[in-house]
């Protein structure tokens, strides 16, 4: 039994309670079965006794006379009488000896003979076919002989067989009937103590003490049940208290080191403060110290320069002033009307040169003290070029001098539409001045050099001393031209003034004899484009447009935030923006970028819309309000290149 | 009943037999006889004084058979009675009060019908045993006969039904009855 109770500890309870219950049924069954057929067979045998008794009473009070007067021919015909007696199988009469006296057996069973009379035992005994009662025959308190009766029982005995395959049948019926019901049964019990247990096992693994028991049970199970959400509450009511105490903790501790970091702060910032401080001090001090230098050298500048061109100021007013004195003094100087007419061309020329050098004077001022910006734009290289020449032409002409046009249609170029046409001006116009009749001026592109333009002519070339000091204000290199034109001496300082303010360059390179050429260099950088638009597909679009005017730098916003966050990394030189746009749309945008002094000049065209009938009316009012917010041209979408090119190339490349 | 005597040994199981030291003889087995008839007969009530009355076994000329009856039922009962044996040499001397009474039919059969109704007289409940089919025919209730050497005994039921002695079934069962016309059944 109770190494059933071991084996079964590896069994979940579900399984032990059947067992439990099938093990008691089947004990239970089993004492009640072996009860049964004791008191079954115990009764048998008592009835057996009492009809064999009787039959053996009767029977021998019948034979006793016989046996008493030794006549065994009467006591086996009072046998025969009782052959009809059921079940009767042998009767056997022994004498006083035990010598059998008589003997009765039904006819069919001749091999039947007397058992010996040593063999028997008073009372039942259990034969081969069934029970012989035995007793002996008294007559007045003598014993004159025993009486042997045997009963056929084989269908009783083949009952009594049965009871073991029966037996067996029944416990295999009841154990079948049993574990069905204790199957059921058990799951009253075992069910809600397996939630229980399923229950805690979630509880151990999630570590969820919010979970309980559900159900409804009474006494033990109830009990349990009520005692582990009991457990729970008290496990997650302290856990909570736990919970807070360490949530205080965390938060006094996170308060300290809040209170700590920020004293940290406070005192780096001091630090960081005092550190800065002290750097622009000495940034200040160096920026200083530089302006200083510099302004001393300006300075220095400044002062060879006025005094290079206050002489060249006062020489032609000098000039003039005498001629004029001359023309006045009409009783001394007696002037022939063609002498009057030369002195006044003398004094026209000495004013043109004077009024010349003062606009040169003021451009350059104006350029140093940052009065002229650089506006860039596309331009197109050979008409540029091509008006530089006619400004000249027949100056040249008249020299005899050719002028070759060798930039290619196609070339465009970035720069300052006026300043950069003043450079390429004063290059051709110096070249013709030195050239004399056979040379040729030809402005072309140099492979070897990018971004530039070549203004070569094939003059006297520059005296080696003077190059390095062409483009200084304060050094005088001019010369009289090949057909004794004077100049300024300050167009190329001036034009080397204006490369510079490009971010570009100019340099010459030349040999006295052999000509000379001026590269007019323009910076890498490529005009750039801000395309705000929320849907990615018209960004692109858009970006392809723009890519197709030339070699234009495409950035995307998409939105007004955003694009403004992009306006603080640089400056476009266009904006292309949409409407509709998410956080900021484009109306705002357009106000915001025309009331900073700092963008208020980008052009910006709004591409939106688009649509006829009542679609084209409100295109009409959103037309209106963008133009009255700043907006400098309105594109309806769908956008062609025939349509969005042309308008776009306005601001980037003005004709 | 010779051989109950002569068989010995007996087995534990039967519980003690009828002792029996030597072989029986001819008186002996009619000595025995006759106590055991007493077993299945029947006396009116007044043939006895009281219920602790004695069966009293009259025997009329053979002293040798009532010294062996006498023997035979020395310390038996039957019905709780002991008994009495008396030895007779007249019938003159048979006393009222025997209950059974063997005649001896002596040398002269002659002798023996005639003392007959005289003993039937004097012992008016005796039942009346004497030797011989011809007695049982002359008024004795019961005769010994002896055939193929077995002894046996005729009955004369009515002659017994007369004298108010009933006879168990048993007995007649053993006997053959005859009557007072010499018929058997």
């Amino acid at each position: 039994m109770s190494g059933v109770f071991r084996w079964s500890e590896s069994m979940s309870l579900r399984w032990r309670l059947t067992l439990i219950i099938m093990i008691s049924s089947l004990v239970a069954m089993t004492v009640a079965m072996g009860v049964f057929i004791y008191f079954d067979s115990s009764y048998f045998r008592d009835s057996l006794r009492k009809e064999l008794g009787v039959n053996a009473t009767i029977a021998s009070s019948q034979v006793e006379a016989a046996l008493l007067f030794d006549d065994a021919r009467e006591a086996n015909k009072i046998l025969q009488g009782y052959g009809a007696a059921p079940h009767i199988l042998r009767i056997v009469i022994y004498d006083a000896v035990g010598s059998v006296f008589a003997l009765y057996h039904p006819p069919h069973l001749i091999d039947l003979a007397a058992p010996r009379h040593e063999s028997l035992q008073m009372g039942i005994n259990e034969t081969e076919r069934g029970y012989a009662y035995v007793r002996p025959i008294e007559v007045e308190g003598e014993r004159i002989g025993w009486i042997y009766l045997e009963s056929d029982q084989t269908e009783l005995k083949r009952r009594q067989q049965w009871y073991i395959p029966a037996l067996a049948g029944m416990a295999l019926i009841f154990s079948l009937t049993g574990f069905l019901f204790s199957f059921r049964l058990q799951e009253a019990v075992s069910g809600s103590i397996g939630a229980l247990a399923q229950l805690a096992r979630q509880v151990s693994r999630e570590q969820d003490y919010h979970l309980r028991a559900e159900g409804n049970y009474s006494h033990e199970i109830g009990d349990l049940y009520a005692s582990f959400n009991a457990m729970l509450s008290q496990i997650e009511s302290q856990n909570e208290r736990l919970a807070r105490h360490a949530d205080d903790l965390a938060r006094t501790v996170e308060l300290r080191t809040a209170e700590l970091k920020e004293v940290n702060e406070n005192l780096k910032r001091e630090l960081e403060d005092r550190r800065a401080a002290e750097e622009s001090l000495r940034e200040s001090e160096r920026k200083i110290n530089i302006a200083l230098k510099q302004a001393v050298s300006a300075t220095q500048v400044k002062d060879k320069f006025v005094s290079l061109v206050s002489h060249d100021l006062r020489s032609p007013l000098a000039g003039v002033l005498g001629m004029v004195e001359i023309l006045r003094d009409e009783t001394t100087y007696r002037l022939s009307p063609a002498e009057r007419m030369t002195s006044l061309a003398k004094i026209h020329g000495s004013l043109s040169s004077q009024l010349e050098l003062i606009n040169r004077l003021l451009d350059i001022s104006r350029l140093q003290s940052g009065n002229i910006e650089i506006h860039k734009r596309f331009l197109e290289g050979r008409p540029l070029v091509m008006s530089q020449f006619e400004r000249v032409e027949m100056f040249a002409q008249r020299k005899g001098i050719h002028l070759v046009n060798d930039v290619p249609a196609d070339t465009r170029l970035l720069a300052d539409p006026i300043l950069y046409a003043e450079v390429i001006y004063n290059l051709v116009n110096n070249s013709v001045k030195f050239c004399a009749a056979g040379d040729t001026i030809r402005v072309y592109l140099p492979d070897d050099r990018p971004h530039t333009l070549a203004v070569s002519d094939t003059g006297p070339g520059i005296a080696a001393p003077f190059a390095p000091n062409l483009f200084r204000h304060d050094i005088r290199t001019t010369g009289r031209g090949s057909a004794g034109e004077t100049g300024t001496g300050l167009g190329l300082p001036y034009c080397h003034d204006i490369m510079r303010a490009h971010g570009g360059a100019l340099t010459v390179k030349s040999q006295e004899g052999e000509g000379a050429t001026f590269y007019v260099t323009l910076p890498t950088s490529r005009m750039s484009v801000l395309v705000v638009e929320d849907i990615p597909l018209h960004r692109t679009l858009i970006a392809r447009l723009v890519e197709m005017i030339g070699d234009i730098e495409v950035r995307e916003a998409e939105d007004g935030v955003e694009a403004l966050e992009r306006l603080k990394e640089y400056r476009p030189d266009l904006i292309v923006t949409d409407l509709l746009l998410p956080r900021m749309d484009g109306y705002a945008f357009i106000e915001r970028i025309r009331s900073n002094p700092q963008y208020d000049d980008i052009p910006i065209i709004v591409v939106s819309g688009g649509g006829e009938g009542e679609e084209a009316e409100v295109d009409g009012h959103m037309r209106e309000r963008v133009f009255t917010l700043g907006a400098n041209d309105f594109v309806s979408k769908p956008l062609t290149p025939d349509d969005f090119i042309p308008r776009a190339r306005r601001f980037l490349h003005p004709v | 009943m010779m051989r109950l005597v002569a068989l010995a040994a007996l087995s534990v199981s039967l519980l003690a037999p009828m002792a029996a030291e030597e072989p029986v003889s001819a008186l002996q087995l009619k000595a025995a006889f006759l106590y055991k008839f007493t077993i299945f007969l029947e006396w009116p009530e007044a043939a006895f004084a009281d219920s602790k009355s004695p069966i009293v076994i009259g025997v009329l000329g053979d002293k040798e058979l009532a010294a062996a009856t006498a023997e035979t039922v020395l310390r038996r009962e039957v019905r709780g009675r002991s008994f009495q044996v008396r030895s007779y040499m007249w019938e003159e001397d048979i006393e009222p009060d025997v209950h059974l009474l063997y005649l001896s039919p002596g040398a002269d059969h002659g002798e023996f019908i005639g003392r007959l109704p005289k003993a039937r007289a004097k012992a008016p409940h005796a039942f009346l045993v004497s030797d011989g089919e011809e007695s049982v025919l002359r008024g004795a209730h019961l005769a010994f006969t002896l055939r193929n050497d077995r002894l046996q005994f005729l009955i004369n039921l009515e002659a017994a039904t007369a004298a108010n002695i009933r006879i168990s079934s048993k007995l007649l069962r053993l006997a053959t009855i005859v009557d007072a016309m010499g018929e058997r059944r």
